[in-house]
Order: C-alpha cells, then sequence, then structure tokens
C-alpha cells in the first residue's frame, strides 16, 4: 500500500473578521477570494472561508454579521482567533462612536485581549471621513506594534482587473506575519481557552438535552409530579 | 502577489441540487414549499411521509425534499440524507415552548456525516406572530453559535405572508455556487 508522504505540521491560523453591519467584512473576503463582483447582503449568521497560503499555513477567517440582532453572538468565537480583522465604514463618520464602542467591548474581552489585530477603514472610495492616525489614536493602537490601522477599499478588486487592493491584501499579510512571528504562544493559548469552551458548549449542550428529556416524560406520564 | 495566493472559487458546472428541508412537525415546512410554488396554503394537513417539489431558480433547478416532523417519523428522516447539497432547517419562531426541543434535533444532524459541511438555511418561520422570537435569540436557543465546520443563515420568513421566502432560497443558491460550502471544511 502507498504511503501518504511525510509532511510538515500545518499551523492553522484563525482570523476573526469584526466590524457593525455594511461594513463591508464579507465583500473584503470575497474580496480576497478573487469574487469579481461580489453580491453581498446582510450576514445573519457565520461563514468560514480557509484558503491554503503554504503547505504549512493554513488559514480560516470566520465571517460573523454585524447588525443590532446578531452582534450578540461575537463573544462566542473570540477563544477561536489569533488575529483580528476589525472592518470599520470609513466614510460614516456618524457611526464611529459605536464603531469604536464595538471594538472596545470586543477586544478588552480576556479572550481577544492582546491579540494582533488589523483596523481597515474601509470605502475610502466613498470619502474617508475618519484618518488613520486619527484611528489610531482614538482606538489606542499608536504604539501597539502587533495593531495596524489601514484604509481602502475593499471593493477595489473591479477597477482593479480582478486584484484587490495592495493595500488591504498588504494589512493582512501583514497580520498574517504578525501572527506567525508568535504562533506557538498565541496558538497555545487559542488551544487551552478552545479546551475552556468546548466544554461550556458541551454542558450547555447535555443541559437543554436533559431539559427536553424531561419535558417529553412529563408529557408521556402527566399523573407523575 | 506575496504571501497571499488567491484562492479562486470552483464555480458548480450541473444546475441542480438537492435541498432537504426538516425540522419539528407544525413548523411550517410545507406552507413554505407550497407558497414557493404560488399553490393555496389554506388546508395543509401534518405530513406523513414526504413531499418532493422542483423549484427554479433562475437556471438552477432545486429538489426540495420536505419530511414529516412529527416525533414518531424523526427517525425517518435519516433515510434521506444521502447526496444532500443544502439542509434549510424550519423552526417556528414563535413556539418558545419547544426551542430547546428543535435545537436539539438540529444538534444531531449536525452530527451525522453525511450532512457534514453543507450548508444550513434557519428559516425563523411564522414571524407574522407578535410574539416570534428574534435572530440572536434563536441563535441562542439553537445553540447555533458552537458551529465551526459550515456556514450558516438565519432568515426571518412568514409562510403566510411570503416574506423573506424569496431571500432564503437564493442565499441557498448562493452557497451552493460557492462549491463546497464556500471554503467550509470538505467532508472527511
Ligand atoms: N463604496 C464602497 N462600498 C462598499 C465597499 N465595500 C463594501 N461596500 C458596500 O457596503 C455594503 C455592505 O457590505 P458587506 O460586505 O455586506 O458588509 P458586512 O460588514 O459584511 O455587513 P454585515 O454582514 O451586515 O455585518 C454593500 O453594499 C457593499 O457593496 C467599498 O470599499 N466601497
Ligand atoms: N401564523 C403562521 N402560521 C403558519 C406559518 N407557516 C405555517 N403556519 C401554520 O402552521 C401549521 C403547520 O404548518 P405545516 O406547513 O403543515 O407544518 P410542517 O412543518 O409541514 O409540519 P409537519 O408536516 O407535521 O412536519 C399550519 O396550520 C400552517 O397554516 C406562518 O408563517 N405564520
Ligand atoms: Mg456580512
Ligand atoms: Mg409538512
Amino acid at each position: 500500500q502507498p504511503r501518504e508522504p511525510c509532511k510538515p505540521k500545518q499551523k492553522v491560523a484563525v482570523i476573526l473578521l469584526l466590524g457593525l453591519d455594511g461594513a463591508g467584512k464579507t465583500t473584503l473576503l470575497g474580496t480576497l477570494q478573487g469574487e469579481q463582483d461580489p453580491r453581498v447582503r446582510p450576514s445573519v449568521g457565520f461563514k468560514p472561508v480557509t484558503m491554503m497560503l503554504s503547505d504549512e499555513l493554513k488559514v480560516k477567517f470566520y465571517d460573523l454579521g454585524g447588525g443590532k440582532n446578531i452582534r450578540s453572538i461575537w463573544d462566542k468565537y473570540y477563544h477561536d482567533a489569533h488575529g483580528l480583522l476589525y472592518v470599520v465604514d470609513g466614510a460614516d463618520g456618524d457611526r464611529w462612536g459605536q464603531s469604536k464602542d464595538m471594538f472596545f467591548a470586543a477586544t478588552s474581552h480576556k479572550y481577544l485581549q492582546g491579540k494582533p489585530l488589523a483596523v481597515i477603514l474601509n470605502k475610502e472610495d466613498a470619502g474617508l471621513q475618519i484618518r488613520e492616525e486619527k484611528a489610531a489614536a482614538d482606538l489606542g493602537l499608536s504604539s501597539r506594534r502587533d495593531a495596524k490601522v489601514c484604509h481602502c477599499s475593499v471593493n477595489a478588486s473591479k477597477a482593479e482587473g480582478g486584484v484587490p487592493d495592495e493595500r488591504l491584501e498588504g494589512a493582512v499579510e501583514w497580520l498574517l506575519e504578525t501572527i506567525n512571528e508568535s504562533f506557538p504562544a498565541l496558538n497555545e493559548r487559542v488551544q487551552h481557552d478552545l479546551q475552556d469552551m468546548e466544554r461550556e458548549f458541551q454542558l450547555e449542550k447535555e443541559r437543554k438535552q436533559l431539559q427536553v428529556m424531561r419535558g417529553l416524560l412529563r408529557k408521556a406520564f402527566p399523573q407523575v409530579e | 502577489m506575496g504571501l497571499l495566493t488567491l484562492l479562486r472559487k470552483l464555480k458548480r458546472s450541473d444546475q441542480e441540487a438537492r435541498i432537504l428541508v426538516l425540522g419539528l412537525d407544525n413548523a411550517g415546512k410545507t406552507t413554505i414549499l407550497k407558497k414557493l410554488s404560488e399553490e393555496d396554503i389554506t388546508h395543509i394537513m401534518p405530513t406523513q411521509g414526504f413531499n418532493i417539489k422542483s423549484l427554479m431558480h433562475e437556471d438552477f433547478k432545486l429538489n426540495v425534499w420536505d419530511i414529516g416532523g412529527q416525533k414518531s417519523i424523526r427517525p425517518y428522516w435519516r433515510n434521506y440524507f444521502d447526496q444532500t447539497d443544502a439542509l434549510i432547517y424550519v423552526i417556528d419562531s414563535a413556539d418558545r415552548r419547544r426551542m430547546d426541543e428543535t435545537g436539539v434535533e438540529l444538534g444531531q444532524l449536525l452530527e451525522e456525516e453525511k450532512l457534514a459541511g453543507i450548508p444550513v438555511l434557519i428559516f425563523a418561520n411564522k414571524q407574522d406572530l407578535l410574539s416570534a422570537l428574534s435572530s440572536d435569540e434563536i441563535s441562542q436557543g439553537l445553540n447555533l453559535h458552537t458551529i465551526r465546520d459550515r456556514t450558516w443563515f438565519i432568515q426571518a420568513a412568514s409562510a403566510k405572508t411570503g416574506e423573506g421566502l424569496q431571500e432564503g432560497m437564493e442565499w441557498v443558491v448562493s452557497q451552493i455556487n460557492d462549491g463546497a460550502g464556500g471554503g467550509a471544511e470538505s467532508k472527511n
């Protein structure tokens, strides 16, 4: 029987995409995958997108919905993440305050704190209202070496003949390199927190199963109790 | 192009897909399909076995299997798992009492090997009722946040008014077109 050739151990990095609804998260992922004209709609859910970057590195992007009705699930994914891509509608000055609040709420969480991150000030083509320096200062990132703010238009692939805006690619590459530099420590933290959360998910599941069983029994034997 | 090599999406060549519609009894599965094919929805009986419907969406043909959801026939759901391209899971958004029960049933489906990795659309049906739960309450109730191996999407809908039905089907087609669940883990 032919044997599988020995492969170098594969690293898997998870990058979480967060940001308010309409910021451009789903469009960004479509662009990275070379879609010419991504037709997007508000994401009321979750989508994992896996890319092989080399034999050793596999990256999973987790795209979550940013709308009011779905945002509350964000914190169920923090422990998975090796890094964060935070997307902001840079042309919407009115919602900068709200976007900032959500950023602080997410990045101060124990499972996300201190992980490498890139903030994308998106929709430059629609007229940026927030400058990089101001964003970095407002978000308290000016002196962090593992955090970066970058403006661009994530939907620019069409104009560029199918090639994404190089500043977007640059920001994602920078984030991957930053994650890669401290991968062993980051990954140890992720694996540790994964165990915690998976235990919690499992307990929750068992609790619900038990509740359902009880309900069914009560229905079958109403005289008991 | 540096470190990032782009992963072009595989477009499907065949224009036909098999969709499984599951959910508890009384969720509204049959009503949704009848409404989508513009049939009368006033006299629908609980489904004892299954119904098959073919729906055309642009150039795409969806062969949709609607299986009865009563407790006694749920064990037969597994007879329909083969070759499924997407799962539509219908819930009665106003049936708070059975939210845990429908969540447990969905949880078991998601562990089925034959359904591994396929996209899941949650039709949060009966949104016309005042007591209908919202998307985050539903994702919590169904434990959707524990899913990592596939994409899912909640579509608020009402088979009674038709709200959200077309949008839900569009999402399903877009995910099937994406190929392999949009880069989700493959089936092995
Ligand atoms: N002008 C401009 N519009 C953009 C850009 N990127 C995205 N958009 C548009 O912004 C809208 C929202 O984009 P999405 O990618 O759906 O945003 P999202 O962050 O995924 O939103 P949710 O899924 O609701 O959280 C869409 O209409 C996009 O076409 C950009 O660079 N420039
Ligand atoms: N108010 C309201 N009632 C609905 C809606 N959709 C379905 N119903 C009602 O819910 C009941 C059950 O609908 P069905 O379509 O038979 O449900 P099902 O999921 O096919 O049930 P089984 O075949 O037993 O698994 C019927 O009385 C429908 O009229 C809705 O959107 N709103
Ligand atoms: Mg989105
Ligand atoms: Mg039925």
